[in-house]
């Protein structure tokens, strides 16, 4: 079944097909708010939550709108892990950035020095840059896609992502 | 600017994070549990929908009544035009009517301008002020119905001749007295007094 077929029976309240968007998407949406929080038991509440609020405000997403359902996903969870991090200010993202990455990923993943030079260089970037490098060139979403996740209009992204990649190259070669 | 091929290397290392089982396999039954039974539809999107809906159906609307408006006989939306045309000329109709019926209402209701100052109407010709006044307050000089109305209320509350003073009545009297002794019809008082002084002479 196609996923705009399963996204019009999950806002008729079909569960089952909700229940494919959720496998479509879970490992996405985990793997994001991962990168985002230090723990991983509260990106696994998050990611709960992340569907749990989809599913009630399923009935308003439209496509016409010009907004695609990963987009409609990976927004509500971002507007969750803002508001943990208003709450609980030690789980910010610049905390995690030095702290989860090298306990998460060098467990896992060959130690390769370009790795652990753009987890740095990500720990310098604000909050918006971080997310458009995850969302962009992590998560391959489209200019469109990322600029709705953010809340940002989709030139201000493209103006953004190509002074970032700029930023990250003079950090790099700083670094080195 | 960094080379895609080095972001291409964070990528690969980004999707090899674990995803733990209780996300993809246990995770559903878990999230299936918290699920509510129904899904709310925001109040604010339906009433959204329906201002659209309205404004569109406006738009459609006064469009073809527009479209109608250059239409010739025998074309589709001829019989719009003269359906509109029919309703409008109904409404101009009855608002004249209406206007028509207040304003006969209003003149016959309004009192004279000396009656409400408790004024008696003075012997004589009414002044110019007055006059200017009566017209500014009885709109006489409408054609129609109104007009000849206000006309005849004028004349009843206003009878041009019986305003005279005191020397101008009398003078006015000697007048006729003269009037009347040339054409031959003597008053019944001259006739007494001419039959008193015939007596007089008489007895003399």
């Amino acid at each position: 079944m196609e996923e705009l077929d399963l996204i019009d029976k999950a806002k008729e309240g079909n569960k089952k097909a909700f229940e494919e968007l959720y496998k479509l998407y879970c490992k996405r949406i985990y793997r994001y708010c991962l990168i985002n929080i230090a723990r991983n038991d509260l990106a696994q509440d998050l990611c709960q939550e992340t569907f749990i609020k989809a599913w009630k405000a399923i009935p308003t997403f439209t496509i016409k709108d010009g907004g695609t359902f990963q987009a409609f996903l990976f927004r509500i969870a971002r507007n969750l892990l803002i508001d943990l991090s208003r709450k609980k200010k030690e789980f910010s993202l610049q905390t995690y950035q030095e702290i989860e990455i090298d306990e998460q990923l060098e467990e896992h993943v060959d130690r390769e020095q370009s790795i652990e030079r753009l987890k740095v260089a990500l720990a310098k970037l604000n909050d918006i840059d971080r997310q458009i490098i995850i969302l962009r060139y992590f998560e391959e979403m489209s200019h469109a896609d990322a600029a709705q996740v953010i809340g940002i209009k989709d030139s201000a992204l493209r103006v953004r992502t190509h002074r970032i990649l700029q930023k990250l190259k003079g950090l790099l070669t700083n670094d080195e | 600017m960094m080379n895609k091929e080095e972001l291409h290397q964070y990528k690969k290392v980004y999707e090899s994070i674990d995803i733990p089982d209780s996300i993809y396999f246990t995770g559903w039954d878990q999230l299936s549990n918290r699920l509510p039974e129904k899904q709310h539809v925001p109040k604010q999107h339906m009433w959204h929908r329906s201002i659209i809906f309205a404004g569109i159906s406006v738009i459609f609307f006064v469009a073809t009544i527009g479209a109608a408006q250059a239409s010739k006989p025998g074309e589709i939306l001829y019989p719009v035009k003269k359906l509109t045309n029919e309703i409008i000329q109904t409404v101009i109709q009855e608002d004249r009517k209406e206007n028509e019926q207040k304003k006969g209402k209003t003149m016959l209701i309004a009192p004279s301008p000396t009656a409400t100052h408790g004024i008696k109407p003075t012997l004589g010709k009414p002044t110019e002020k007055t006059t200017k006044n009566e017209n500014k307050k009885l709109p006489g000089k409408s054609n129609g119905v109104l007009g000849t109305m206000n006309k005849n209320i004028k004349k009843t509350l206003h009878p041009t001749p019986t305003y005279t003073t005191k020397k101008e009545g009398k003078e006015k009297n000697k007048d006729q007295q003269e009037h009347n002794n040339n054409n031959g019809n003597k008053p019944q008082q001259n006739q007494s007094s001419q039959g008193k002084e015939h007596n007089q002479s008489e007895k003399k």
